[in-house]
């Protein structure tokens, strides 16, 4: 286990490794006498693992099922960006039902993601020891009976419930039974019930909670391909850019401990995840890290309401693969995923079949420099509290290889 | 011990007249799931089911009586019905599922209900295990030279195989009955079925097979409170017509000195493996 450390040395805050998020991640924090931050770096401190280079030269059939791996709370996102990048670099178009069943598993893992970070800020809104113990159990009962019935539904559309074998190139490898659909609206109704129970219950906790109400906040824009599944066309080709970290944060040194990119918009960082999505489709209009929360929340009913939908759409006869004419002329494609956390980008180039160009931008690679800039301007007891609400995902958006120009490598991190 | 726990051993008929056209013997298998089907014990069964190729089935998920009967009768053919176990509780949605089969399904079964490694939400899913009387198996392409080289009959037209005291009988469709000694097919026998010690499928809820009972009807050993428990509300429906088994030498004793045969020509095996160093499983 790390020894987590709260070091304050010449008004410099480091907060090392950032507890109850996925992945390890390290707060450097530039404070002023009175302990509010005036420069805020947040950023992945995980091991590179090198998911973008050993795909290179493997099948194409094998990127989906890798970059399953790179994380077990959003392995279906990934997979679903990594297939949809594959098929757009070869040219393929999933049938209406591989799609419609693709969306459903996508959905249900944002269905079990949200209830799982509600368990980890619960103890930054009170809910934990000295809470009242009966609805503290009724909550974690909530939230793990949510994710049991969201796990259930990628059980049965995806083959697994981790990992799903099913989420394939060109579609979905099996439809579903009348029988299983019949079981999965049902278990939807539940969900729902469970749902608005606890949203209810966390509203009244962010209400009770003595945050101030613009604690967060930051000017940039926001970034949302899609409201419940991804749109590839949504990617801002022309203003976007992939930095190295270390120009961007507030020192070298920082910079170079740092194990993330820096992915910008117009030269601007963005903020991506429930927010943004509900900014960008709903018309959602607060700010600020308690609003993420408020979206979240607000996200579950429509992904419900969507799931819903899919599954009275679907022709369970129907078919849900296509087979794929093509092995793939090194185009660039693209795949977009909403993740809980925001748009998954996987990119791709496929020639004869094998991978020859492989990139991720994971939602917390595009809000890494966001929360950064949010944490500034409160006090540096809030900026933990900050950085859980953006519910950030380390392990999946570490990567970085610096090469010269001769292609030998410059900085290597912790290989 | 060569016949495991049982909590009761009887000679048993189906009454449905449907059922003794299609079945192999006594129309016990598909009976039973059909009537655990009916009760709502399992949702559907995985069975051996006839595809385009003659006599070389599938594993499937029924979920219908017509299905299973669909799936009745032997087939002398490997079919790897583990294999549909994930696509019956995944994508058909079962929670309670049936399967039918040799020891060396039902045994698998049980170990992956043990370690389920790799089989998460499976092993509580199992509501119901069937086994059949099995002394060995053959592959797909060893059945199909038994039947065209030994019997001199094409695969294609093969209505019914049934193997009966000491011979293997193949029944054409155009009523052409073809006998061999079965002595005759133990070279195309798999090889994994030598080192297999069971012959009555002893982790099953309920095994059923052909020896031990007159042609037409079927030896039923209920072995677990889930088997005996259907396997008497069937009869109490009159599904069922039964008898005891017949203790002597065509029943009982044939029925126990086969299964000591397979477990010595196991123990056999295993001694011949073990002194040229290869692994045993058990």
């Amino acid at each position: 286990m790390h020894q987590k450390e709260v070091t304050s040395l010449a008004n410099v805050v480091e907060i090392s490794p950032c507890t109850r998020v996925e992945g390890h991640a390290k707060l450097v924090l530039e404070t002023n006498d009175d302990g509010i931050v005036e420069k805020g770096n947040y950023f992945s401190i995980t091991p590179v693992r090198n998911f973008e280079k050993f795909l290179i030269g493997k099948p194409m059939e094998f990127a989906p099922l890798a970059t399953s791996r790179i994380c077990g709370i959003c392995p279906i996102s990934h997979s679903c960006a990594s297939v949809e990048a594959v098929e757009d670099s070869i040219g393929v178009e999933p049938p209406k039902d591989g799609m419609i069943l693709r969306e459903l598993a996508a959905i249900a893992n944002k269905m079990h993601s949200h209830p799982l970070h509600n368990i980890l800020i619960f103890p930054d809104f009170g809910c934990g020891v000295g809470f009242d113990k009966n609805v503290y159990t009724d909550a974690m009962k909530r939230c793990q009976g949510m994710r049991k019935i969201a796990q259930n539904i990628i059980d049965v559309v995806g083959g697994e419930g981790l990992h799903a074998p099913d989420i394939v190139i060109g579609g979905m490898e099996h439809n579903i039974s009348d029988l299983a659909r019949a079981k999965l609206q049902m278990s939807l109704r539940t969900y729902e019930q469970l749902s608005n129970e606890q949203t209810d219950f966390m509203m009244g906790l962010i209400k009770d909670s003595d945050y101030p109400s613009d604690m967060g906040l930051h000017d940039y824009d926001v970034f949302a391909s899609d409201l419940t599944y991804g749109d590839r066309e949504a990617f801002p080709w022309e203003t976007f850019n992939e930095e190295q970290p270390n120009n961007w944060y507030s020192s070298l040194e920082v910079g170079q401990e740092a194990n993330n990119t820096i992915c910008l918009v117009g030269g601007e960082p963005v903020e991506v995840g429930p927010r943004a999505r509900a900014v960008t489709f709903k018309g959602f209009t607060e700010k600020g890290a308690l609003a993420i929360q408020k979206a979240r929340q607000r996200e579950q009913g429509t992904l419900v309401h969507r799931a819903e939908n899919l599954l009275d759409e679907l022709n369970t006869s129907g078919v849900t693969k296509e087979a794929c004419a093509g092995r793939g002329d090194n185009e660039l494609g693209i795949g977009i995923n909403e993740a809980a956390r925001g748009s998954n980008v996987h990119m791709a180039r496929v020639k004869d079949g094998r991978i020859t160009y492989y990139n991720c931008i994971v939602p917390t690679t595009w809000n890494y420099p966001t929360i950064s800039k949010a944490i500034e301007g409160d006090h540096y007891k809030f900026a933990e509290v900050i950085v859980r609400l953006y519910d950030p995902c380390n392990s999946c958006a570490t990567h970085m290889i610096v090469l010269d120009p001769e292609k030998a490598i410059i900085q290597n991190k912790m290989i | 011990m060569v016949l495991g726990k049982y909590l009761d051993i009887m000679t048993v008929k189906t009454t449905d007249k449907t059922l003794q056209k299609y079945s192999q013997d006594g129309g016990i298998v598909s009976s039973l799931l059909i009537h655990a089907l009916e009760t709502g014990v399992i949702e559907g069964a995985i069975v051996a089911m006839p595809t385009d190729e003659p006599w070389n089935p599938e594993p499937y998920v029924a979920t219908t009586p017509e299905e299973i009967i669909a799936a009745a009768g032997t087939k002398y053919v490997l079919c790897p019905l583990n294999n549909a176990l994930k696509i019956a509780a995944r994508e058909n949605g079962l929670d309670k599922i049936g399967m039918v089969g040799m020891h060396c399904l039902t045994y698998a079964v049980r170990k992956m209900q043990l370690y389920p490694f790799g089989a998460r939400h499976l092993p509580n899913k199992m509501a119901l295990l069937l086994g059949i009387f099995c002394t060995e198996n053959f592959s797909y392409t060893g059945i199909k030279a038994i039947v065209e080289e030994l019997h001199k009959v094409n695969i294609e037209h093969v209505q019914k195989m049934d193997v009966s005291k000491g011979k293997m009988i193949v029944t054409s469709n155009m009523g052409e009955r073809v006998e061999v000694p079965v002595k005759l097919t133990h070279s195309y026998v798999q090889p994994g079925c030598y080192i297999c010690p069971d012959l009555t499928a002893r982790t099953a809820d309920i095994s059923t097979g052909s020896i031990g009972s007159p042609d037409g009807w079927s030896t039923v050993m209920p072995r677990t409170k889930v088997g005996k428990d259907l396997f008497q509300s069937a009869v109490d429906m009159g599904l069922f017509e039964t008898k005891p088994i017949d203790p002597g030498k065509f029943g009982m004793e044939m029925l126990t000195r086969l299964a000591q045969n397979k477990w010595d020509r196991s123990e056999k095996t295993r001694a011949e493996r073990a002194e040229i160093g290869l692994p045993n499983p058990f």
